[in-house]
């Protein structure tokens, strides 16, 4: 049941115009960035909640809870990758929600030119019903901090409904789920 | 609200005759209609949905004032600043005030047809703020000086050629006519302002009365820089974007998308809970929503007419319209075109100056059938003709032709009467037969010497 879910989520990221890759272990995260992608480690950006899981296995770029927080949309503008987590991922749509956690702001999803997401296969949901009101359950007695849902990436279809991928978000988007 | 629906007739005219246009309309539409059967052939229980979809806006819009409140309090407890605004004037004043305050001249703003509504730009534009339309559609609109024909697709009476000759003259580019290359053209150009602009504006696609939950969908990822990167921002929403719960999202979220660009999910959904804080601890500094009514409260108290209130701004039933696809959407001269254009401009807004919208429909309930929330669209264009003509609005010369009409219908042989009248004219005078609003753009047709009905009584193929 899971594995099925699972290839239906990978396929329904790769209709939406982004990648999905399934890996064994945290081990390979870096290795399949480095298969995909040849930037200078400056110029990829890790959220705070990424690089503390992935310091072991091999950190693929610079920290972000290290830069100066006045820096930090600078450096994101220029930068060419953003590298997330997740809170979930839904597959029926191929989408993945993002909270907006104090280590990792919105803008690490939005400003570079591509945004991969580290995520683990127990993250995956049917639908996005069952997945918002675990949300919901989480924050029953609090505020909610803003959730995202992203799928694929930013895209247009507003000249002549051609479609066109990477208008003023991401051009990019991939999902390594372990 | 600035209405030029009093020309329609003429307008319609004139889009009529332009067939570089009905191609353009009939291309975009078409291709969201293939892709709108799609998506929603594979959803097993689509019409449940469609239901659950019609009761919950139901509930809302029948309860409209207390789900208001609950909106209200909830956005407050998550720390937004909400503003309620009775009509139009009062809608724009609240918000030019909020950029005054901060001092910003420059605004960027992701789409929203409530702000297309209140001709907020113009009105800004004029007090000395720049505004910077993000969504690449509206921009290629504002760039060429003109407004929205679609509510969702809102430059699809431009082809590539067009956009390209735009970009050329106000840009000052070189010509060229690729779709990618004119976005990225637009994307370089509003990257700064999105990220030196203070305050950013955007619509709202639902509101959860339980916890205060501001919706946006999009694509191009424009709204949630607009809503993300700028110290202030401005969520400009009418009163009925409002869905009774957060649980309710999903549903609504299926059934917007999918009938909007037929796709399973749009690229981005942002679901907002609050300005920056210990929970949202980047966003702007202030997030103010302006709560607009402008007259829905009332409409929202009338039997009939409070269902063009459940409408959730799909658009599909502007792309299934055999009329809108004819002639697009600037002719209607309202913001709101197509079907739900014509039952709700002369609910909403003015009745006498949009009467004609109710009538550009061959009411063959299209979009009935398309609609996602089930609004009876068809059978709304109907009543409002009912009213339009107990308001005394249409000519006595039609008052008489109507009369005539009724006449000859209620008997048979008055009718079967008219028939061989209308049979022995056409035949003396040929296709050439005049009849006023028909025979210019078109021949006028053959006539049977017998009916139909005298058919079925007399010949024992048809008889029983
Ligand atoms: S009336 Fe229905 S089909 Fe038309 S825009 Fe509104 S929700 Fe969509």
């Amino acid at each position: 049941m899971e594995h099925k879910l699972l290839s239906l989520f990978q396929s329904r990221v790769q209709d939406s115009g982004g990648w999905c890759e399934i890996v064994d272990s945290e081990d390979e995260v870096f290795t399949t960035l480095q298969k995909k992608y040849t930037f200078e480690k400056e110029k990829v950006i890790v959220s705070g909640r990424a690089a503390e899981q992935l310091r072991a296995s091999g950190l693929p770029g610079v920290d972000i809870e290290t830069v100066h927080p006045e820096e930090r949309r600078g450096l994101l503008t220029n930068a060419k990758l953003g590298i997330t987590l997740c809170d979930g991922l839904i597959a029926e749509t191929g989408t993945v929600v993002l909270l907006n956690h104090p280590s990792e702001t919105r803008e690490l999803s939005l400003l570079p030119e591509y945004h991969v997401v580290i995520a683990a296969s127990d993250q995956l949901y049917e639908s996005l019903d069952v997945c918002l009101s675990k949300i919901r359950r989480l924050y029953a007695d609090g505020l909610m901090p803003s959730i995202t849902l992203i799928t694929g990436p930013s895209r247009t279809a507003d000249i002549e409904k051609t479609l066109v991928v990477g208008v003023h978000g991401p051009r990019e988007f991939g999902v390594i789920v372990i | 609200m600035n209405l030029k629906s009093a020309q329609f007739k003429l307008q319609a005219r004139k889009a009529i005759g332009d067939a570089d246009l009905r191609i353009k309309v009939k291309k975009a539409t078409g291709t969201s209609l293939a892709k709108r059967k799609q998506v929603v052939e594979e959803l097993a229980d689509w019409e449940e949905l469609r239901q659950k979809g019609h009761e919950l806006r139901k509930i809302v819009v029948d309860n409209l004032d207390s789900y208001l409140s609950q909106f209200i309090e909830s956005a407050r407890r998550n720390g937004g600043i909400v503003h309620e605004a009775d009509d139009h004037k009062s809608a724009k004043h609240i918000i030019y005030d909020i950029i005054r305050r901060v001092s910003a001249d420059t605004v960027v703003k992701s789409k929203s047809m409530i702000t297309e509504e209140l001709h907020l730009n113009s009105m800004l534009e004029e007090n000395g703020i720049r505004v910077i339309e993000t969504d690449l559609g509206e921009y290629i609109v504002q760039l060429a000086g003109e407004t929205p024909s679609h509510i969702t697709a809102p430059a699809l009476h431009k082809s590539k050629e067009d956009i390209a000759r735009l970009f050329q003259e106000k840009l000052n580019m070189p010509y060229f006519d690729d779709p990618a290359k004119l976005t990225a053209a637009a994307r370089e150009r509003l990257r700064d302002e999105f990220l030196h602009a203070r305050v950013g504006i955007s619509g709202v696609n639902f509101a959860s009365a339980d916890t205060g939950t501001l919706t946006i969908v999009e694509n191009e990822a424009n709204a949630r820089l607009c809503t993300i990167l700028p110290e202030v921002h401005i969520a400009v929403m009418s009163v009925e974007k409002i869905i009774p719960s957060f649980d309710d999202l999903p549903l609504f979220l299926k059934l917007l998308t999918r009938s909007a660009t037929g796709q399973r999910i749009t690229s981005y959904v942002s679901l907002v809970n609050g300005p920056r804080s210990h929970h949202n601890p980047d966003g702007p500094r202030q997030l103010h929503i302006v709560i607009l009514d402008g007259g829905r409260k009332r409409l929202a108290k009338h039997p009939e007419w409070k269902e063009a209130l459940y409408c959730i701004r799909c658009g599909a039933c502007m792309n299934i319209c055999p009329i809108y696809q004819s002639i697009g959407g600037h002719a209607y001269g309202s913001v709101y075109p197509g079907p739900i254009g014509a039952v709700i401009t002369p609910t909403l807004f003015n009745m006498k100056d949009s009467q004609d919208l109710p009538f550009a429909s061959s009411l063959c309930g299209a979009c009935t059938d398309i609609c996602p929330v089930k609004i009876d669209l068809h059978h709304h264009l109907l009543f409002e003709r009912r009213e339009i003509v107990n308001r005394g609005y249409k000519s006595f010369i039609e008052k008489i032709g109507m009369a005539v009409w009724r006449w000859t219908m209620l008997s048979s042989g008055r009718l079967e009467f008219t028939g061989r009248i209308g049979w022995l004219l056409r035949k003396v005078l040929g296709k050439n037969m005049p009849a006023p609003g028909w025979t210019p753009h078109r021949q006028f047709p053959v006539i049977a010497l017998r009916s139909f009905r005298s058919l079925m009584k007399n010949d024992t193929k048809y008889g029983t």
